[in-house]
């Protein structure tokens, strides 16, 4: 039974997005529980690269 | 209408994995080389490829930009006046791909070609050719400028002109926000007609052209894309050009590659980030211009 257009078009435009939002919070999870894991502290932020701060300069 | 069409599973997961990857790392859609691989290898359509491949951008660009957000790899303002040509030029785009294809076809070498799908492809080496040989000498010289310690000069050709009101990007000088969103115009263009997110064009501008710093354009070019594409999908679907299953296998394996691609952005230089964006931009030159040989029987044994 061929789907309606509405709900094609929908699918289409909402699905996508909703997916990259998900993957997006199921990788910050992952992200988040891996120093626990660990037992020490989460790591320091990663200094920016050298030749990126002479761009901002 | 969704497209009744047959692809290779595994192909599809391959190309959304490598394709998610690059995608994440260079802040770019992926469109540019998922469309000709789609079309080159897996035989897909080219309509249906640019439908199904704006839908799974939608998804992956959105994944990708909040994770840059989060590094603070984003210019919000100038991604919204960005926009605002994106829209002008995509409309303009849908409208010559509709005259193209009213054209038919030609007569050319012996064959007959679609006139559409053979200007399409041009307009898309042409493209990459001119995108990728410029990004990639100018890493060059960048790369030689770090390397001796010097620092690289001011790039904001754009800020040379005074013309107000003016928003001032990150990293940047002061801008025109009318110049701004002309920059937007040939983003847009390119999503109505190639079917790409348009990232491959906008990073160089957004670097070279307004002054963004490297890394601040990485997570604007998502943004832009982001909502570029998601606009261009719903004209695709209501075409009905989005094949659901070609989109689905795309998004999901591209949205891991993705993840893992944003994670090497931040542990490379700008330079060298530039210079690999130059080789993939290179290697979809090569297979779209292989492409189009091998349509107009130019290729030894065709």
């Amino acid at each position: 039974m061929p789907i309606p257009k509405a709900l094609y078009i929908s699918l289409c435009v909402v699905v996508p997005p909703l997916w990259g939002l998900a993957s997006y919070w199921l990788f910050e999870l992952v992200a988040r529980r891996r120093p626990r894991k660990s037992g020490g502290q989460a790591p320091a932020a990663a200094p920016e690269p050298a030749d990126d701060q002479c761009d901002r300069a | 209408m969704p497209p009744e069409i047959h692809f290779s599973l595994w192909g599809a997961v391959l190309i959304g994995l490598g394709v998610g990857y690059l995608a994440g790392m260079l802040g770019v859609g992926g469109g540019f080389i998922a469309n000709p691989l789609l079309n080159g290898v897996l035989g897909i359509p080219m309509a249906i490829v640019s439908g199904s491949s704006l839908c799974q951008i939608s998804g992956t660009s959105l994944s990708g930009l909040l994770r840059h957000r989060r590094h603070g790899h984003f210019d919000a303002r100038v991604a919204v006046i960005v926009l605002g040509g994106v829209f002008c030029g995509e409309e303009a785009g849908v409208a010559i791909i509709g005259w193209l294809k009213g054209l038919g076809q030609v007569e050319l070498a012996g064959g007959w070609f679609d006139v559409s799908e053979l200007v399409l492809r041009a307009a898309f080496l042409l493209m990459l050719v001119f995108i990728g040989g410029f990004v990639f000498f100018e890493s060059r010289r960048a790369g030689r400028l770090a390397a001796d310690g010097r620092p690289e000069a001011p790039r904001a050709w754009l800020a040379r002109v005074k013309l107000p009101p003016c928003v001032t990007p990150v990293g940047g000088q002061p801008v025109s926000v009318m110049l701004l969103a002309l920059v937007g115009l040939p983003i847009g263009l390119a999503q109505g007609l190639l079917g790409i997110g348009g990232g491959v064009l906008l990073l160089p501008m957004l670097v070279y052209v307004v002054g963004v710093s490297t890394h601040a354009a990485v997570g604007t070019d998502l943004m832009v894309v982001f909502i570029g594409s998601l606009w261009g999908t719903f004209r695709h679907a209501a075409d009905g050009n989005v094949s659901l299953s070609l989109a689905a296998a795309l998004l999901v394996t591209s949205t891991f590659g993705s993840q893992l691609g944003a994670l090497t952005t931040t542990r490379l230089p700008a330079h060298r980030l530039r210079r690999y964006f130059s080789l993939v931009v290179a290697a979809a030159a090569l297979l779209v211009a292989w492409k189009l040989a091998g349509m107009l029987g130019l290729l030894p044994g065709k």
